[in-house]
């Protein structure tokens, strides 16, 4: 990516250091295979019970934090006090379109007792939660077509009382846009992609990988850098995917997060 | 901890107990239900048949008829209570003058509409999904210029609505902001879900006497719908503007119990630390909480758990502080449930009224609170405490005290 030259002066900026993250695109029979033998595992293992009536984002986002947490040397209760942040797309379609048939088969008795908690939209982050022993704040967010911007608020937001020792943010969702499949034809073949970063409060010299966010349109009174702004590509899942999922080569990044500033991706 | 204090300036709601505050008000005061049965679908095939419903919402002044009335339920409601809360702070004819944002706590917002449309012969679920979200078109209807965020944490979602507002108020990165929670998921597949989990009541036959929090002879929770949103601004500002001010955000705590996606950890320490966090960050001593709105959703293991999670936290106080569950009379809002109870604590604040649990006829000897059954309670209440401990095992408690 052609690099580009931010502002010198930015008003406010909420900056995390980037302790490990972990990238996931997988096919359905991946993350079927996954689902029943997660690995890498977490310092804690989980039972694959965890995730067997999950939808499909939720078993990517989880495989993805695996992956991050895989990176760093940590103990089994290292994230007791973290919070998770988690973003899917049109999570619960899947389940909800399975749904539909078993009403009409056999009414209220046919819908599961796990329609519900699997595919709401905090079902992602209560899962990882879960998973992690984590007894931060959890929550999900977005969850539109096109809202992946309003996670980089969110851990903004939460980085800025600094009360967290470290956040879990993740964003999932599907690389083509997942339509069930109508009356008994055969099921979209639609890869689900996810990234986790293990985020924490920066600490002063500490070298690797570094997260900023910068609010500028939120600002009052500032008068964002057009230019500047125009030159950076719009946020996707699907960019920060492909830039993460080399980890020998980490990226410098920047993208643009319409109506809410921008993010920088950096190694220091 | 907060340089400035934050507010509440305006709310809108729409409820099982009317769509305007003084009707909440006084519905609340003097113990009325909410609690019906259902009769938007057919539901003798469904094991509870009874819900806290909202009745048609009316369509705020100043939104076209007909763009409402073809919007979602939940995007109904949510239109309503943030018009209403912008009308009730005064900022209605300002609004485009205003950086305002909006955290609203929708959960199942593409569930509810998938299954709405499959009803009616649609193939909506089936197609590419262009609509945005409800609170994105929420915001574009008002004209509203400053950040929008959609989130849930289940039953949790309107502490956490008014935590993050107080946040981005702080931050400067809005003037003013609306912060609550919406859902109408009232539907034949939801009620559904929620039965076979067996987490609903079953007193059919008696649908105002079915939500008893805290009483012997509960069963389950009921069902509800509503929404309700605040205005959320510094104190400063509303005061060199003159405006009403309800209450102050003094304090929020929350921790995730990390246990199940349904039940409640039966390690009462997640619970118990997001309302010392709250009490915490409030900057208060237990001892000075007047009235704590439990979260008590009427389910046999649930209001122990809370009951314990209460001693635990206040001790000694735990015998003077009042205590009472407004599911009683409105059935359980889920996603909409703690932005409700937010409301429910600012009526006690303004009116030094604390509202009732009503159908608290046996109380459970487990739950050894200081009750106000059945009649709401006149008493000093300058701080209130509101517990709302999410599906997912979000505990989130909410400090408000009196402006």
């Amino acid at each position: 990516m052609k690099p580009v030259t931010p502002p010198k002066r930015v008003s406010q900026s909420i900056d995390a250091d980037i302790l490990s993250w972990g990238t996931v695109r997988a096919l359905p029979e991946e993350l079927a295979h996954w689902r029943k033998q997660p690995t890498p595992m977490l310092p804690e293992a989980f039972s694959p019970s965890l995730i067997r009536q999950s939808e499909e984002q939720t078993v990517a986002a989880l495989w993805a934090v695996c992956e991050a947490a895989a990176g760093m040397d940590v103990k089994a209760d290292a994230f007791a006090d973290w919070g998770v942040i988690a973003a899917p797309r049109l999570l619960g379609r899947a389940g909800n379109a399975l749904s539909f048939e078993q009403f009409a088969q056999e009414g209220p008795w046919g819908i599961s007792p796990h329609a519900i908690p699997h595919q709401s939209l905090h079902a992602v982050s209560g899962t990882i939660s879960q998973a992690l022993k984590a007894h931060g704040p959890n929550f999900g967010i977005g969850n539109g077509p096109r809202s992946a911007n309003d996670v980089w608020l969110t851990a903004a937001t939460l980085l800025s009382e600094e009360i967290l020792p470290g956040i879990w943010l993740v964003i999932v969702g599907h690389s083509d846009e997942y339509i069930p499949a109508f009356d008994k034809a055969a099921a979209p073949r639609v890869a689900c992609e996810a990234i986790a970063l293990a985020l924490a409060p920066t600490q002063g010299e500490r070298t690797g990988m570094h997260l900023r966010i910068c609010p500028e349109d939120l600002l009052r009174g500032e008068t964002p850098n057009e230019p500047f702004l125009a030159s950076l590509p719009e946020f996707s899942l699907s960019s920060l995917v492909d830039e993460l999922a080399h980890r020998e080569s980490p990226p410098g990044s920047m993208w643009r997060l319409p109506g809410a500033g921008w993010i920088e991706i950096e190694m220091r | 901890m907060h340089s400035q204090p934050v507010v509440m300036t305006g709310v809108g709601a729409a409820t099982p107990l009317g769509n305007d505050y003084l009707t909440i008000a006084h519905n609340l005061l003097n113990g009325v239900s909410g609690v019906r049965r259902i009769d938007a679908f057919e539901v003798k095939d469904h094991t509870s048949q009874i819900a806290g419903v909202i009745g048609p919402v009316p369509c705020p002044e100043g939104v076209d008829a007909d763009l409402f009335a073809r919007r979602e339920p939940t995007e109904q409601v949510a239109l309503w209570c943030a018009a209403q809360a912008l009308r009730d702070a005064g900022l209605w004819e300002r609004r485009s003058s205003l950086r305002i944002g909006l955290v609203l706590g929708v959960a199942a917002e593409w569930a509810c509409a998938w299954e709405r449309d499959h009803f009616r012969g649609g193939r909506r679920i089936y197609q590419s999904e262009q609509e945005e979200l409800v609170c994105q078109r929420v915001a574009a209807t008002l004209g509203l210029a400053g950040p929008v965020m959609n989130f849930s944490a289940a039953c949790a979602s309107g502490n956490y609505a008014i935590a993050m507002a107080r946040r981005w108020v702080e931050l400067g990165w809005v003037d003013v902001c609306l912060a609550g929670a919406a859902e109408r998921a009232l539907t034949p597949l939801t009620l559904a879900g929620f039965g076979n989990l067996r987490a609903l009541s079953r007193r059919n036959e008696e649908p105002q006497a079915a939500s008893r929090p805290f009483d012997q002879d509960r069963d389950g929770f009921v069902m509800g719908e509503g929404g309700t949103l605040f205005v959320l601004e510094r104190a400063e500002r509303a005061k060199k503007r003159s405006a009403h001010i309800y209450a102050e955000v003094a304090g929020c705590g929350a921790a995730s119990d990390a246990y199940h996606m349904v039940i409640p950890s039966p390690d009462p320490a997640p619970a118990i630390s997001a309302m010392r966090r709250a009490i915490a960050d409030a900057e208060i001593a237990p001892t000075q909480i007047d009235y704590v709105n439990a979260h008590a959703t009427s389910t046999p293991v649930g209001d122990q758990a809370e009951a314990k999670i209460l001693e635990a936290v206040f001790g000694d106080h735990v015998r003077s502080v009042s205590v009472s569950s407004t599911k009683s009379m409105t059935g359980h809002l889920l996603t909409a449930a703690a932005a409700f109870e937010a409301l429910a604590c600012v009526v006690a604040l303004e009116r030094q009224t604390a509202p009732p649990t009503i159908n608290l006829h046996r109380p459970d000897p487990e739950c050894r609170l200081n009750h106000v059954a059945n009649q709401a309670l006149e008493r000093s209440v300058k701080v209130t405490a509101s517990n709302s401990f999410g599906f997912g095992g979000s505990n989130t408690c909410l400090i408000l005290r009196a402006a």
